[in-house]
């Protein structure tokens, strides 16, 4: 019996690009659940809950859009890399922009991966596809965290941390 | 005897007329002392002697002044009191402080405490005018030996203008540099947000259009997928000039460094590299030995371009010949690339052919988007040097260009100059 495939967490306020990703990794056939985030807030209530809800199942990657509503992404990056529950979580940022403040932020913030959304269909599709098959298939996630558990505080510090944050572009 | 008695009398006069002569100089009975000598009567003066450097004091376009220890004003020239804003009279037994500002008192008092080499905290004082205008003036303090009474002598530059001008200037600089600020901030998110909100609705149109080709195949006919086809070209195409366009934009923002470039081995790196290589059909001759000291990154870019376009433009020539070289012109060099290529008419040229998104050409013919030469201009002149072409159509083009100050294109070319980005061309424009 092969184990339940785990989830995968989109971060994504675009409709057309949540509906694109979805097809593409369909069209790929990975069976994995797609959760929807569609701004920060959302993201951060479906990894650790709320006061009336309890956070739902570990994903197995998050894919995430920088530029959200609410919480932007690398503020929903360095809350998943703080907290002890999902600091070890794959966290792919999958955005329009190549720029290069966002990039070293990005990286700096502990993201495992930085990956630009193309324009054009077919290598959006390959894009997505790719990421699918390496993020849910072929790699190996962390065992999942414990609260309880007796963690050092160094196991607790995410793997590289912005010293200085920058300030972030007005947009 | 009597010569010796006639001797001693006559020193004795000659003694007492010396005294007598002494206590008139002592008393000021004297001006001047008439004294024969081998070479005739000389004249020394006595009382007047410091007449000529008064008169000097007073002509003089600084203000002059001497001073006791405790720095009261004993002298001063007319020219101190005018500048200070007061009658002689009124100046003279004052100590100079009072008519300096109050903030740079302490700074004047170690003028006259240190006396080796330039003091610190400059020389440049406000003083304060009765009627209240601020006088800028340079002071410079010397102390007096103890043979003329112990004090100081001091002298002051009006500077006030000089000081006004150099404020202006820097309120002048202050007020450019934060308007350019803002507009390079505004730049920055406008860059931003082109490559972010621009490029999602592309990718929708490319998307879905791709899902409909996709899933609906069956549905449409052959000119229903052309439909299709031509929205999925242009939306790729846009999201490409939005890309350029924001290349170009970091051009001027990124790192600047001049480093020794090997320009023949770039250009034929450069050429090799071409993605239009397996175009190209005829010679590429590029001269051996040519040097710069540009940066890598930017002189790659301007090779990339003006090899890049000679590769295009002469894709329907035959036996196209590009060549890459350099002239030297009056001590700068001048690189060049030249084809036999379409050429342009320079009539159309002037003004455009470096502006972004003004191109000579219709996009049918040779394709492209009008970003290469206005990357190549700001390329060149972030070295502080000069770009301009000649052509004629369908008799090639030559791309002229230096790494350094100093090249004088002729009048007629079109050049570079002041390429200003304009992100609307109008359709007249793109079908040149």
């Amino acid at each position: 019996m092969t184990p339940k495939p785990g989830n995968l967490l989109l971060v994504e306020d675009n409709p057309d690009d949540e509906e694109l990703t979805i097809r593409e990794l369909a069209r790929a056939k990975l069976k994995n659940p797609v959760h929807v985030a569609r701004d920060g807030q959302e993201a951060i209530d479906y990894l650790f809950g709320t006061e009336e809800q309890a956070a739902m199942p570990a994903p197995v990657v998050v894919l995430l859009d920088l530029k959200l509503p609410r919480l932007d992404g690398l503020e929903i990056l360095n809350r998943i890399r703080a907290d002890t529950r999902t600091h070890r979580m794959p966290v792919v940022i999958l955005t329009s922009s190549n720029d290069e403040t966002d990039l070293v932020n990005g990286y700096d913030a502990g993201a495992n991966s930085y990956v630009r959304k193309p324009i054009q269909s077919e290598a959006f599709a390959a894009t997505i596809a790719q990421l699918g098959l390496y993020w849910l298939v072929l790699n190996q996630p962390a065992p999942p965290g414990d609260e309880d558990g007796d963690r050092t505080a160094a196991d607790m510090r995410p793997a590289r941390r912005r010293t200085a944050p920058n300030p972030p572009l007005d947009h | 005897m009597d010569d010796a008695a006639e001797s001693v009398d006559d020193l004795r006069a000659r003694l007492a007329e010396a005294q007598e002569t002494l206590r008139a100089i002592r008393s000021g009975e004297v001006d001047a002392l008439v004294v024969a000598t081998s070479e005739g009567d000389r004249v020394f003066t006595l009382h007047g002697a410091d007449e000529p450097y008064r008169i000097m004091l007073e002509q003089m376009s600084e203000g002059a002044a001497s001073l006791s220890t405790d720095r009261v004003l004993l002298y001063a020239n007319r020219r101190l009191a005018q500048m200070l804003g007061v009658s002689l009279a009124n100046l003279v037994g004052k100590p100079i402080e009072r008519f300096v500002a109050a903030e740079d008192r302490p700074r004047l008092a170690k003028l006259f405490i240190s006396q080796d080499g330039e003091p610190r905290g400059g020389n440049e004082f406000t003083f304060l005018t009765p009627a209240g205008d601020r006088v800028e003036a340079k002071v410079s303090v010397t102390q007096l030996p103890q043979t003329t009474g112990p004090g100081w002598s001091i002298v002051a530059t009006d500077i006030t203008e000089r000081v006004r001008l150099e404020q202006e200037l820097e309120r002048r600089v202050r007020e450019r540099t934060s308007s350019l600020e803002a507009a390079n901030r505004e730049l920055e998110s406008f860059g931003y947000s082109v490559s972010h909100d621009l490029r999602a609705p592309l990718r929708a149109m490319d998307g879905f259009s791709k899902a409909l080709l996709e899933d609906y195949a069956d549905k449409l006919d052959e000119e229903g997928r052309h439909y299709l086809q031509r929205i999925r070209t242009a939306a790729v195409r846009m999201g490409s000039l939005i890309d350029e366009i924001l290349q170009l934009s970091r051009l001027s923002r990124q790192r600047f460094q001049r480093v020794r470039v090997d320009m023949s081995a770039l250009a034929t790196e450069v050429v090799a590299e071409s993605t239009d290589a397996k175009r190209r059909r005829g010679a590429v001759e590029i001269q051996e030995g040519l040097f710069a000291e540009a940066d890598l990154k930017l002189a790659r870019t301007v090779l990339q371009n003006l090899l890049g376009n000679a590769i295009k433009f002469t894709s329907k020539t035959d036996d196209p010949l590009i060549r890459f070289g350099a002239v030297d012109q009056d001590g700068v060099l001048v690189y060049y690339v030249t084809d036999n290529g379409a050429g342009f008419d320079m009539a159309h040229a002037e003004g455009r052919l470096f502006r972004p998104f003004h191109r000579l050409h219709r996009e049918s013919e040779f394709p492209g988007d009008g970003i290469g030469l206005a990357t190549v201009a700001r390329s060149v002149h972030r070295h502080g040097g000069e770009v301009w072409a000649e052509g004629a159509v369908n008799r090639g083009a030559t791309f002229y260009f230096s790494l350094a100050p100093g090249a004088h294109p002729p009048a007629s070319a079109p050049t570079g100059e002041d390429v200003t980005p304009r992100w609307q061309p109008t359709d007249e424009e793109q079908t040149r």
